[in-house]
């Protein structure tokens, strides 16, 4: 059971540093498409591994798709010999990722995102240009109609005007 | 393409990318150890040295219309994008997380139907 407002008041409950990416983006900006998970580029400073890796503990992460019983063990080591990783935990499907393909980091995104209050939790949300640029570079045939859905709402956004 | 940090024990290649990077394997079972094991999930994985993320240069993207892009952009249903432009951000979160309760029910209804 994905329960995405409880994941994100968590993470902003714990201050982690973190932009939200993905089908949950595109949802703030417009998209009509649905998701199943929640894709966040966390900032990977020993801070905030820390509380990444506290705040999620309690919730059961585990390497979604991973045969169960394998001896797993979150913390912020785990976190800071890894990179990106896609998770399970009983409040839903987390994407954790250290860098996005075609966008980078958490520093190199941040100048691309916005404050934006998601689920009763105040949080930053990558722009919508950025999220087409970084799915067309992410160059995935997956993609090609979320990137079209994209492009028509930047249109659609464009010609309503602010 | 090929990068090696220091002490390597381990090796992984990145899901999308064909960069082959090396880890080290020391004290518990961890989950690069898992990773260079079973040789699954390596989506996960792995570069565990924050700077060489950093010097990684970002590709540059064309954003040219793209001809698949547009012929895919017509079958779009600009009708539910505009309706969705007049709500704000957390109005459309909420639409989103309010349609992923439904399917779950829908999904929920499912398991009991056809157990």
């Amino acid at each position: 059971m994905m329960d995405l407002k409880a994941l994100l008041q968590a993470l902003v409950k714990a201050q982690v540093e973190f932009i939200v990416v993905g089908g949950v983006s595109a949802s703030a900006h417009g998209s009509a498409r649905s998701t199943s998970d929640l894709d966040v580029v966390y900032r990977r400073t020993p801070d905030n591994i820390a509380k990444l890796a506290a705040i999620l503990k309690p919730f059961h992460p585990y390497l979604r798709g991973a045969p169960p019983g394998l001896p797993f063990l979150w913390d912020g080591d785990a976190i800071r010999r890894g990179l990106n990783f896609t998770l399970t935990t009983d409040l839903g499907d987390l994407d954790l990722l250290g860098e996005l393909t075609g966008g980078g980091t958490y520093e190199r995104l941040f100048p691309f995102s916005a404050p934006v209050r998601i689920a009763g939790a105040d949080c930053r949300c990558l722009g919508l240009e950025k999220l087409i640029e970084v799915k067309r570079a992410a160059g995935r045939p997956k993609d090609l109609e979320v990137i079209a859905e994209l492009e028509a709402l930047r249109e659609e956004r464009d010609r309503q005007g602010p | 393409m090929g990068y090696r940090l220091p002490m390597p024990t381990c090796r992984a290649r990145l899901a999308d990318s064909g960069i082959v990077v090396y880890g080290e394997l020391r004290g518990k079972i961890r989950l690069n150890q898992f990773l260079g094991r079973s040789g699954a999930g390596v989506e996960h994985c792995l570069r565990g040295d924050n700077e060489f993320v950093n010097e990684k240069p970002m590709p540059e993207v064309a954003l040219d219309p793209d001809p698949v892009i547009e012929a895919y952009k017509k079958d779009v249903d600009r009708t539910l994008l505009r309706e969705n432009l007049k709500l704000t951000p957390e109005q459309r979160v909420e639409k989103l997380i309010a349609f992923q309760r439904f399917l779950e029910e829908w999904r929920e209804a499912g398991r009991r139907a056809f157990r």
